[in-house]
């Protein structure tokens, strides 16, 4: 059977990815996790300063140090 | 193209799928932030969707005891799907697609997942990173004019007969992401032999 074949550049996954917001997508999951989801819009910054020390940016040169790994 | 595919699930949630009501809930991607916040559940290892198994009820009914124990059910679904908003993870050349994807994303994804995930079972943690990658993945797609509706990939599901993890699938999973593509839905009764 014929398959769509997916032709996602380099170029075109970096530009994708340079516009996610990792540090939202944590936010919001970590209140997924805990199921206070009311709170997100009323204590934003509160969420996004006690649960993420820095910010995650999407650089394909660098990481954050917060997820360096030990090994 | 068409499928037979089968849900394996409870007797309330197959209640839920075969109502009118029934809706698949996708995440959202607004002003270039993805936002997953309309769901309660984190995503299965092929993303969001109804997870069902394609010509298996066999393997739908064996994963649902699992679970459900007596209280177990299977749904019969028949999709028709167009190859161009299916999302086959068994073809090589997009296998190799997804992973440079996936490379150039992993620390982040771990990140997310090890604040999401610090209290889950390490074993389900693996497909928990594939299923958010795979949504971003799909995402990204989008900005191709491509929509994927529907994944499939070969996988190995472990069941209460076969409780230990093979690399050797045992089915076919088609998850199931736009409720259009759905065709036919009904309660599959099982026959001798299932």
């Amino acid at each position: 059977m014929k398959s769509l074949e997916i032709n996602l550049t380099t170029k075109e996954m970096d530009d994708f990815l340079n516009n996610v917001d990792f540090n939202q997508l944590i936010v919001k999951y970590d209140l997924l996790a805990s199921k206070v989801t009311t709170t997100l819009t009323q204590n934003n910054d509160v969420l996004l300063k006690t649960n993420r020390p820095t910010e995650i940016p999407f650089n394909s040169q660098s990481q954050p140090s917060s997820i360096k790994k030990s090994n | 193209m068409k499928y037979i595919s089968y849900h394996g699930t409870n007797k309330q949630n197959a209640n839920k799928i075969l109502s009118v009501n029934f809706s698949i809930k996708l995440p959202v991607m607004m002003n270039n932030l993805y936002s997953p916040h309309n769901h309660e559940k984190v995503p299965g290892s092929l993303g969001f969707g109804l997870y069902t198994f394609i010509d298996n009820p066999s393997l739908a009914k064996d994963f649902s005891i699992r679970f459900n124990h007596t209280n177990w059910t299977v749904v019969e679904i028949q999709t028709e799907i167009n190859h161009n908003e299916l999302l086959d993870l068994d073809n090589s050349h997009n296998q190799t697609n997804y992973h440079e994807f996936k490379n150039k994303v992993r620390q982040q994804i771990e990140l997310v997942a090890q604040h999401k995930y610090q209290r889950a079972v390490s074993s389900r943690k693996q497909s928990v990173l594939d299923g958010i990658t795979i949504e971003l993945y799909i995402m990204a797609i989008k900005k191709q004019q491509i929509s994927i509706n529907a994944v499939k990939m070969k996988t190995y599901t472990t069941t209460l007969k076969t409780n230990w993890v093979s690399i050797v699938p045992n089915g076919i999973e088609l998850c199931i992401r736009n409720i259009n593509l759905i065709q036919t839905k009904r309660q599959y009764l099982p026959v001798k032999g299932d």
